[in-house]
């Protein structure tokens, strides 16, 4: 027995659990088998296969798994309505608006014509003059040759 | 509660291992639907080659090895199974809370728009039904 897989076949009847439990139960049982999930006539045939021989009981520990998931569900049935409730207060409540989005402006009027002001110079053309100048090589602007250039004439 | 059998055989039933090496299962169309399956075998492309065919309304998918591949096709086709159940389960909590999702989506949208982007009779409470 040691060194092979075990393989395991569990039926479950519709009646005992439904597929959302099973589904829930043979995902908690992906942590240790490869497990698939078929119908049949009364319910769903679940196969689990061992990744690694471990000589666990793969039916007991579903057994014991799907009672956990069935316990669960009739827990969350009966809080169901008051979970609902909880969460569509929650969303009923009034928004508040984004700080990022503030309806005033918050700059004091001063700043506010210091930044027109800027504006308004980089939107007149002064500047192009300006970046013309730069554009000049320096004997062009002053009229005299640099040191570098005079050592690399020949 | 549960009728419980257990085999040590090594070939299980929804597993067909063909003479090529490949290893082909049946996917139950009404347990998992198309969109789950599709999902989870192309989880399994960089692994294996894949192949998806329609048989009725279950998919048969086909698994061959790929080159370089240390885990077997049948380790593969296991991993599918598994990836099959977590696509299901997660698939049944997304509808469960789409709605709730859809409605928290929105309103954090809605907070997000500039004031200037709203007209005034919003902002002021006009635009609803109310009163």
């Amino acid at each position: 027995m040691k060194g092979e897989r075990t393989t395991a076949v569990v039926t479950v009847n519709r009646k005992e659990a439904n597929l959302s439990t099973v589904s829930r139960t043979a995902l908690e049982m992906t942590a240790w088998c490869y497990v698939w999930l078929e119908r049949t006539k009364s319910g769903l045939k679940v196969t689990m296969e061992e990744r690694h021989p471990s000589g666990l009981k793969l039916e007991d520990v579903f057994s014991d798994e799907l009672r956990r998931f069935k316990r669960l569900e009739t827990l969350e049935k009966k809080t169901r309505l008051v979970r609902s409730a909880i969460v569509g207060h929650a969303l009923s409540l009034p928004v508040r608006p984004a700080p990022s989005a503030p309806t005033t402006s918050v700059l004091d009027p001063e700043t506010e014509a210091e930044i027109e002001k800027l504006l308004a110079e980089i939107e007149s053309d002064d500047w192009l003059e300006e970046a013309s100048e730069i554009a000049k090589t320096w004997e062009e602007r002053f009229g005299v040759e640099t040191k570098e250039c005079k050592e690399k004439k020949p | 509660m549960l009728g419980a059998c257990r085999t040590l055989c090594l070939i299980v039933s929804h597993l067909r291992e063909l003479t090529d090496g490949s290893v082909r299962l049946v996917v139950d169309g009404k347990l998992f639907s198309r969109s789950i399956t599709k999902q989870a075998a192309a989880t399994m492309v960089p692994r294996c080659h894949v192949h998806i065919d329609l048989k009725g309304g279950d998919v048969v998918v086909t698994f061959s090895r790929r080159e370089g591949e240390k885990a077997s096709v049948r380790d593969v086709a296991g991993e599918f199974g598994n990836l099959l159940i977590s696509e299901l389960v997660c698939s049944k909590l997304d509808a469960q809370t789409l709605a709730a999702r859809d409605l928290l989506m929105a309103r954090a949208l809605d907070g997000a728009l500039p004031r200037d982007a709203v007209p005034q009779d919003i902002l002021d409470g006009g635009g609803g039904d109310e009163g």
